[in-house]
């Protein structure tokens, strides 16, 4: 149970800093296009934050089981934004930005972040059926010989 | 690999031996495959009447609202024991924890898929589909590359 715990947090952790790296990454592209030259100190903690608690609904969103996968992903889409809107009025970041390039930013995050744990998942799929049909083989040739 | 079988009416109880020329990963199966055989769980069938389950005839154990089930090829037991008794006491027959709720005989297992949410879904040989959350994902992995 307690490695469970440990391979949760860690994974929580890993989502939570690669999800900030690469909206910190797009939100310096945004600010080289716009011609900014300096970024605030805590505007990397203020995304940080807003990613942690974006992961945080996420696991929250996980628990509940819908139908369809669209309203699932929808309904995290909206929190997401949600967040967005509310920390960024909250930290003023629309002072230097509009609002929909921040919101770009935040989808663009989110639908890199699904497809890769999408193809993440896909991989860990295929090699356990790897795994499954190498030991389906064995216990065939085991059976054949005798 | 050669099978014999001896009938020997000296023999009060079945004796097996088993000769190999180097202990490896395939001896620790079969020996764990046989020592299945005699195990068994004790469970109550819905009668309530009293059974006991052959460990290798189960195929997943699940707890729902604080009750143990033991799921056969076609048959649901209720059992005493807790999960994480289960997890302990099976863990050499093969049996790996997927989800917080249940233990699944990785032997049963035909194949898995992704599904939403990083989770998967693994079909097993009755035709049934049990979930794999995300958390339990690598240990299945894993334990599957050290079976082969």
């Amino acid at each position: 149970m307690k490695k469970n715990i440990f391979q949760f947090i860690k994974r929580l952790l890993i989502n939570t800093l690669a999800t900030t790296a690469l909206s910190i990454f797009l939100m310096c592209i945004v600010a080289i296009i716009k011609g900014f030259t300096l970024m605030t100190l805590v505007a990397p903690f203020q995304i940080l934050l807003v990613n942690s608690l974006a992961h945080i609904g996420f696991i929250l969103f996980d628990k509940i089981n819908m139908k369809y996968k669209i309203i699932n992903y929808t309904v995290m889409l909206v929190y997401l934004i949600g967040i967005v809107l509310g920390f960024g009025f909250l930290f003023d970041w629309f002072a230097v930005n509009e609002i929909w390039i921040v919101c770009v930013v935040g989808v663009i995050v989110f639908v890199l972040a699904i497809t890769m744990d999408i193809i993440k998942i896909n991989r860990d799929a295929k090699e356990i059926n790897a795994s499954l049909d190498e030991l389906r083989k064995r216990k065939n040739n085991n059976d054949k010989t005798e | 690999m050669k099978i014999n079988l001896k009938e020997n009416k000296n023999k009060n109880d079945i004796e097996i031996l088993i000769e190999y020329p180097e202990i490896s990963e395939t001896v620790h199966r079969i020996e764990t495959a046989i020592k299945s055989v005699d195990n068994i769980v004790r469970c109550q069938d819905d009668d309530g009447k009293i059974c006991f389950v052959r460990v290798s005839d189960i195929f997943y154990i699940e707890s729902v609202e604080k009750q143990v089930f033991v799921y056969t090829n076609d048959k649901v037991y209720r059992t005493e024991l807790l999960l994480y008794q289960f997890a302990e006491k099976l863990y050499n027959f093969g049996f790996e924890q997927i989800s917080k709720s249940c233990i699944l005989n990785l032997n049963t297992m035909v194949s898995v898929k992704a599904i939403f949410n990083s989770k998967m879904e693994a079909m097993l040989e009755n035709g049934e589909k049990v979930i794999i959350s995300r958390n339990f994902i690598s240990a299945v992995k894993k334990r599957l590359e050290k079976m082969l």
